[in-house]
């Protein structure tokens, strides 16, 4: 077995990075990709003497069931032999669920190439659509792997001419998107055809899949599909077809090596001084060149504690190794540099450019860091990728002695998946977690639960958002001794800024004339562009359009602290605000110090924002959570009537032979019960998901009664204020 | 130094008069002037504005400044006019020197310096540069009773309404001062304090009712109804 490998042996592999592979499988859920990971390392995962002897005695994935380890590890290792020369991979986990879209994204830019999976009943589906964009946004080159062909035989009773015409039109739906979304230069490069064997066709479940080159080189096809599947032997299928060969020539095949990737990814995705040193060494992959390494994945290990996992883009890593965390600003020091044997870490002292080490010791890592030898570095992601949860429980240890071990557990789940947020409620002591929907929650607490911890959660609360309708002000609020006053006024801030905002691609961390370039280029003046005060990561902007005015500068720090309050606690229900302007218009201050102080300004600059607030047309948003329902034909109807009966739109609905996919969304506080719903109404025939899609003005009629209820759970004063409670007169 | 230096022209016996707006600050400089110069003031001048938001003087519960006046056994002017009062004091009670409560607002002492300069007067402002938060801790040691009457600053909550500043709720509200960095003396408007005893009352005021308003963000502790009272260590 070729694929046993010491350690050292291993490095002579990767050193040479012609024989390396950096590549990712994307999917939409339920299309196959734990079940071709599975298969991949099954049969071509690499491994190590260390495992070796275990191994040998029995089946792998058995190896990994006893060690309880499950293959969401961050990045495995496969070692296969193409044309007589091996080939070490790294694939690299991508979460294909968009709840987590952040992580998406994040490990889109360690992977080259990308492994498209799509179901061959159901074809393209939204979230193939949405991840093949994201990669193609990143440069990384797409290879076609059509998975359960099975079916075609099984369910829809296809004959081989047949399945081949089928077939032909999901290539063709893939190829449009592909079209539609890479860059002119790679559109045609990046298309799939049969032909160049960049499409494969197979089923992970029985472990098979070929190319056409290796159908052709036993003059096999699509009647041996067939044949398997009506009553011929499907175990004959793997050993003539094994997927893994099928898969890993067409990475081999189609997938740059790091280096050849870096030269045309880079200038894309680093989005830094193309004139520096650094630029040049990431984009030549030098591994002479200083150490530059974005972390996609953090794992907290029992034994080993936090093991920060990336791609090197240059520069050769070293154990003892004092790196900077970019993001954070921090220095630390690399205690080990690993690589990974299959699924396993191996201390390996080094790795160069191109490569995915696993680095141990640097307690500060998140995913989405940038690490760096030159203290400056431009960062691979901006300071955090702002997550927005928008479901909470409260969780509980049921014995109290257990609450540290719990909280050790939430944290260390926050690290490896910072959309799960964590925190305390200071005033109840409740530990509180947030998530992108109530299934999120869900996996989370199993999460928990398997690591032997006995919990409660109470019921899921929705977090909601304040937000302005209108424009309102300036209008004028003074500070508690009277002595200062404050002008503001208030607009919606446009959309597409406030998806800058929250995909932190202006954040408050930046120069502020980078933030008003940005800005000019959606379309301010320049101006208001060059004036922004700070940004608030909940998705507002405070502007500074004062002419003039006294003691501003040192006063500014104060304002600023009351205009984050107020985003923070909105005026109608103390949720966070989002999408606003806010304008500091004018401000007259006491000439003295004294009179002037944080605990005067503060107040007052909060206490503007929220009168103006309020007559804006203040409203909240509620999360809408995008609904897909999977099933035969018949459900149809009963799903329907969900819908409708759940606040919900049915959006879209296709139809393929006997199978139907319904496609809607629900508010995300309509959603508790679903689970029990569709069971009951498809007799738990239909497959679903959920995913967070947007905020979304709660109705009118709801509005009041809403306000009242999130207000008395806070235990705020009933009644919304008047904005006369917060706004001053001359 | 220079409203040492000041006090230094006063002669034995050249008259003052305090101006007075019944609070904490205005009563210590009181104390502090009459230690140092061995006489008391001839009068007591309050200024009431008609601004309840007056940058300067203190507005809430100067009505009752009279019943201080009287528990000092001092004569008292009330006006609404500066001018008018220090043009009284002048005439009435030939006073040559104006002592005031002023600690660390540069504002206010010009303010005063300006007025009292138009007629000649010299300012003696004995609490001027003092530490405010050693200040707030010796307000107790001087015998000066006074209780907040006004709170308008954050941090400062409708608890403090009417709170008597012992030595507990000062040392509180110098934390609160550190916290949210305002003036511990509450120089710069935080708030407003009326004194219901001093070594130089003679009886002390017993409040009998009041009221307690907050509007958001600031209070004010309205007395309503007041008597003088024995002192109870009264000999």
């Amino acid at each position: 077995m070729p694929r046993f490998k010491t350690t050292g042996e291993a490095i002579n592999i990767v050193t040479n990075r012609e024989q390396v592979r950096n590549f990712g499988i994307i999917a939409h859920v339920d299309h196959g990709k734990t079940t071709t990971s599975d298969s991949l390392l099954a049969a071509a995962g690499m491994l190590s003497p260390s495992v070796a002897g275990e191994a040998l005695a029995m089946d792998y994935m058995e190896l990994e069931q006893k060690r309880q380890m499950t293959i969401k590890a961050a990045n495995v290792t496969l070692y296969y032999e193409y044309e007589g020369k091996p080939y070490v991979f790294n694939m690299i986990d991508t979460p294909g669920h968009i709840d987590f879209t952040g992580k998406v994204t994040r490990s889109l830019r360690a992977i080259d190439g990308a492994v498209v999976v799509v179901d061959a009943v159901e074809g393209v589906m939204t979230q193939t659509e949405t991840v093949l964009r994201q990669a193609l946004d990143e440069r990384v080159r797409p290879v076609l792997y059509i998975n359960k062909i099975d079916r075609l035989v099984k369910e829809l009773r296809l004959t081989p001419d047949k399945m081949q015409a089928w077939l032909s039109n999901i290539i063709a739906e893939v190829n449009q998107l592909i079209t539609i979304y890479a860059e002119p230069e790679f559109r045609d490069k990046f298309k799939v055809n049969i032909a160049d064997d960049s499409v494969a066709f197979g089923s992970s479940k029985d472990k098979w899949g070929f190319t056409l080159s290796m159908a052709k080189r036993v003059n096999g096809g699509f009647k041996d599909i067939y044949d398997a599947y009506t009553g011929g032997n499907i175990a004959d299928m793997s050993s003539k077809f094994p997927l893994h060969e099928a898969v890993l020539s067409m990475v081999v095949k189609h997938h740059p090596p790091p280096h050849v990737a870096q030269r045309y990814r880079i200038p894309k995705i680093w989005k830094g001084d193309q004139n520096s040193e650094i630029y040049k060494a990431i984009i030549n992959c030098d591994e002479n060149g200083p150490v530059v390494m974005m972390v996609t994945t953090v794992v907290v290990d029992p034994q080993a504690g936090i093991v920060a996992v990336g791609r090197l883009f240059s520069g050769t890593i070293r154990d003892g190794d004092m790196l900077y965390l970019i993001n954070s600003k921090r220095q630390e020091r690399v205690q080990s540099v690993n690589m990974f044997m299959g699924p396993f870490r191996e201390m390996v002292g080094s790795l160069p450019a191109g490569n995915i080490p696993a680095l141990l010791g640097l307690e500060h890592a998140m995913a989405g860091e940038t690490l760096s030898a030159i203290k400056d570095t431009y960062p691979f992601e901006g300071i955090k990728y702002v997550s927005e949860p928008v479901v909470t429980i409260a969780v509980e240890p049921k014995n109290p002695r257990d609450l540290p071990k719990l909280v050790e557990a939430l944290q260390n789940m926050h690290i490896e998946d910072p959309n799960l947020v964590v925190r305390i409620n200071e005033e109840t002591g409740e530990t509180l977690m947030s998530g992108m929907g109530v299934l999120h929650l869900e996996i989370a607490t199993t999460m928990i639960k398997d690591q032997g911890l006995d919990i409660v959660t109470s019921q899921p609360l929705i977090n909601y958002r304040e937000t302005i309708t209108g424009a309102a002000g300036p209008v004028m609020s003074k500070s508690p001794n009277r002595h200062n006053k404050v002008f503001i006024r208030v607009e919606p801030l446009q959309k597409d800024v406030v998806d800058l905002i929250l995909s932190g691609q202006i954040n408050d961390n930046m120069d502020k004339k980078q933030i008003g370039k940005i800005l000019r280029e959606h379309g301010w003046d320049a101006d208001e562009a060059k004036s922004v005060i700070t940004v608030d990561e909940r998705g507002n902007l405070f502007i500074d359009q004062t002419k003039g005015v006294q003691f501003l500068q040192e006063s500014i720090d104060s304002l600023r602290a009351g205009f984050v309050d107020a985003m923070i606690n909105g005026p109608l229900s103390y949720e966070f605000v989002r999408g606003l302007k806010v304008v500091l218009h004018h401000f007259v201050p006491h000439e003295d110090p004294a009179h002037r102080t944080y605990a005067q300004l503060m107040p007052a600059a909060r206490r503007a924002v929220l009168g103006a607030m309020l007559l804006a047309n203040p409203t909240l948003l509620e999360p809408v959570l995008a609904v897909e329902v999977k099933g035969t034909s018949d459900i149809i109807g009963p799903v329907a009537s969900i819908f409708s009966s759940k606040r919900g739109k049915l959006i879209d609905m296709q139809q393929k032979e006997i199978f139907a996919i319904m496609q809607g969304e629900i508010p995300a506080s309509e959603t508790f019960d679903l689970a029990e719903i569709i069971r009951g109404a498809t007799a738990g025939k239909a497959v679903w998901n959920t995913s967070f899609k947007n905020w979304s003005p709660v109705p009118s009629s709801l509005l009041q009664p809403l306000i009242n209820s999130i207000r008395k759970r806070k235990g705020l004063p009933e009644g919304v204020p008047r904005p006369e409670e917060f706004i001053d007169q001359d | 130094m220079a409203d040492g230096s000041a006090l230094g022209k006063v002669d034995g016996s050249s008259p003052y008069a305090v101006l007075f707006s019944g609070g904490k600050d205005s009563n210590c400089a009181m104390v502090r002037a009459s230690h140092k110069l061995g006489y008391p003031p001839s009068v007591l001048i309050t200024i009431r504005p008609s601004d309840p938001d007056d940058l300067i003087y203190h507005h809430v519960n100067t009505e009752w400044t009279g019943l201080q006046a009287e528990a000092a056994g001092l004569p008292h002017i009330m006006e609404m006019e500066p001018d008018r009062a220090i043009q009284e004091a002048i005439d009435g009670y030939s006073i040559r020197t104006l002592v005031t409560g002023g600690i660390a607002s540069r504002f206010q002492k010009r303010k005063f310096e300006e007025i009292a300069g138009s007629y000649g007067l010299r300012v003696f402002s004995p609490l001027w540069g003092l530490d405010q938060e050693a200040y707030m801790r010796s307000l107790v040691d001087d015998g000066i009773l006074a209780m907040v009457v006004r709170a308008s600053s954050l941090g400062l909550d409708r608890g403090w309404l009417g709170l008597k500043l012992d030595r507990d709720n000062i040392e509180r509200l110098i934390l609160l001062s550190r916290r949210y960095g305002f003036n511990p003396s509450l120089e710069g408007g935080e708030g407003e304090t009326f004194v219901l005893d001093s070594p130089l009352y003679h009886r002390a005021i017993a409040v009998d009712s009041a009221e307690a308003r907050w509007f958001g963000d600031r209070g004010v502790y309205l007395i309503r109804q007041a008597h003088l009272t024995d002192k109870p260590n009264a000999r």
